[in-house]
């Protein structure tokens, strides 16, 4: 019993969140790691991107909110979700037009076209601080819980329940219905194998009539739809906080490269190492050690390895120490 | 007037010029090959042909249609197909998906067909079409890297060394295979290192030195000739 109380604990404070969490940032990886298949930069201003997507949700959300619709127990923010994503795509196509068509088109170095990045996060940032202000936002309404604690104690016998969020759950499934999309549509159709084709030998692929402005396009299309998904998604599952998606290119940018990048499966393996090593390291297991040692005994302290306020630190070890051991990531990818 | 005239060719990457009053021109169905000492230009006076050089003077006319200020993509629908020397197939993708490549610009529906030619004529790429071109061997990857050019359906295709690093047998196996090509009716222009071998199946021959045409003739009357023997086949 003690032992699986123990499990149930870990499952409902690091797996189930972890789960959750990966997913989050397996959006985001895919689109940088796409962004930096194509493109052949890393793009700093995802994260505003994804900021800026979920800022639309969110202002549409509150709209329907307000005109009394509603498709509860789901939230509202699914129905609006469209509207964000479209809105991503706008941003991320009037960006690429106005601003980084200019570079590639003098065949700009790819530490140019990450530093004129920075400028495009900067300019997306001030973009949402103006609209939205830089205050938290809570727009998540619905059912709450899938399982609540109590139920979940009561079904397993135990002392410990599992809970599951309804944004967790809406996560995961999200996730994967994007992805197997996505996956597809890399494989199958026509367009997807142009973008690997291009992706894989850019000179090749204009000698078999690939046109590159195109295939930048399609780019800009699926990484600014997946931002737009991952941010509303943590949005859900947190809150919206403006100033969080700057501290979340770590993590992303960590799983992107570990993964290896421009390799799309390595992105999402990548994500969920990330999430499953910050939630564990920040994760205080005094509770858990409790139930497994002997009987009445506890530890001192708090058995938490890394305070959450130091969580990042985490994606910045894996970060340094893949770049150390094996710069190609765990699936092959291309060496920056 | 030849199916390509490419004439007085003359011009280089940006600096000085690497090719002078260069003259190359194939019939349908022939096979014409470019060969001569290292440095000659020949690689060069093929991306010429192709577009990816800066020409000061010269045209290029194929199939009776001037395509001098044409970008290097711009021609492939025109009817040419350009296999480079280097990373001439996609590595990460199956030897299927390499031909779906090749055959992007189409709009006909007889690409299924044209495939079935390709393993016809390689049936090696057949068997192995569902794995990925960066784990074949160096053989078999030329040969998807023909195929995919022969899947645009050209009507010129251009070779830039296809035997580099290949063993002599795979090499003879390649040249029976271009001689096959030829044979459907392609015009065909090929650079070539090894010389005397690619000689003895051409057409004609051209033989550049420093940027300029030394020798032009058959090839049977090239290999004759002592003193291309001499100077290039090495006796």
């Amino acid at each position: 019993m003690e032992i699986l109380n123990a499990l149930a604990l870990f499952t409902n404070f690091v797996v189930v969140p972890a789960t959750a969490y990966g997913a989050q940032l397996a959006l985001g990886a895919l689109g940088v790691t796409l962004i930096f298949g194509i493109l052949r930069f890393a793009n700093f201003a995802h994260g505003e991107l994804m900021s800026f997507g979920t800022m639309i949700t969110i202002l549409v959300t509150w709209f329907l909110q307000n005109m009394g619709v509603s498709i509860a127990p789901f939230p509202t923010a699914l129905l609006a979700l469209p509207i964000g994503v479209l809105a991503a795509i706008s941003m991320a196509l009037v960006m690429d037009r106005m601003v980084f068509r200019f570079y590639r088109k003098q065949r700009s170095n790819p530490i140019v076209f990450a530093i004129v990045s920075v400028g495009v996060m900067f300019l997306i940032a001030g973009i949402i601080r103006i609209v939205i202000g830089p205050a938290d936002q809570s727009f998540a309404d619905g059912e709450r819980f899938i399982i609540g604690a109590i139920d979940s104690r009561r079904a397993l016998g135990l002392d410990e329940g599992i809970a599951i969020k309804q944004s967790q759950l809406i996560t995961v499934v999200v996730t994967a219905i994007v992805v197997a999309w996505l996956f597809w549509f890399l494989q199958k159709t026509r367009s997807g194998k142009a973008m690997r084709a291009y992706s894989d030998d850019e000179d090749l692929a204009l000698l078999s009539g690939i046109n590159p402005e195109r295939v930048v396009m399609i780019c800009w299309v699926i990484a600014a739809a997946l931002a737009a998904i991952a941010g509303t998604l943590y949005g859900l599952d947190k809150t919206y906080k403006p100033f969080i998606f700057l501290q979340i290119l770590l993590p992303i940018f960590a799983a992107t490269i570990l993964g290896g990048i421009g390799q799309p499966v390595g992105a999402i393996l990548g994500a969920f190492i990330v999430a499953f090593s910050e939630v564990t390291v920040t994760y205080a297991f005094k509770k858990f050690l409790t139930y497994l040692g002997p009987t009445d005994w506890a530890p001192d302290g708090l058995v938490q390895l890394l305070s959450t306020d130091y969580k990042f630190a985490v994606s910045f070890i894996i970060l340094v120490a893949v770049l150390l051991i094996r710069p190609t990531g765990i699936i092959r990818g291309k060496v920056i | 007037m030849s199916f390509l005239s490419a004439t007085g060719m003359t011009g280089g990457y940006g600096g000085s010029d690497i090719l002078h009053d260069c003259t190359i021109t194939v019939e349908k169905g022939e096979i014409a090959v470019v060969v001569g000492p290292n440095g000659a230009g020949k690689s060069t006076a093929m991306k010429a042909v192709f577009g990816m050089l800066n020409l000061r003077e010269g045209s290029i006319v194929l199939d009776g249609k001037d395509i001098t200020n044409l970008a290097p993509q711009e021609r492939v629908p025109e009817g040419m197909g350009f296999v480079p020397q280097n990373r001439n197939v996609f590595v990460s993708m199956t030897v299927e998906e390499n031909l779906d490549m090749g055959a992007f610009i189409r709009k006909d529906d007889k690409i299924e067909e044209t495939k079935q030619q390709i393993f016809d004529l390689f049936p090696i790429l057949g068997e192995k079409r569902n794995q990925p071109a960066g784990e074949l061997s160096g053989g078999q990857r030329q040969q998807v890297a023909v195929g995919r050019a022969l899947m645009t359906q050209p009507k010129l295709l251009m070779l830039d060394e296809p035997t580099a690093g290949v063993s002599p047998i795979v090499m003879d196996e390649l040249f029976d295979k271009i001689v096959e090509v030829a044979r459907t009716g392609v015009a065909i222009l090929m650079v070539e290192q090894n010389a005397r071998q690619a000689l003895e199946i051409a057409d004609h021959g051209f033989v550049l030195v420093q940027g300029r045409n030394r020798f032009t003739d058959t090839g049977e009357a090239l290999l004759a000739n002592e003193e291309v023997r001499r100077s290039f086949l090495g006796g």
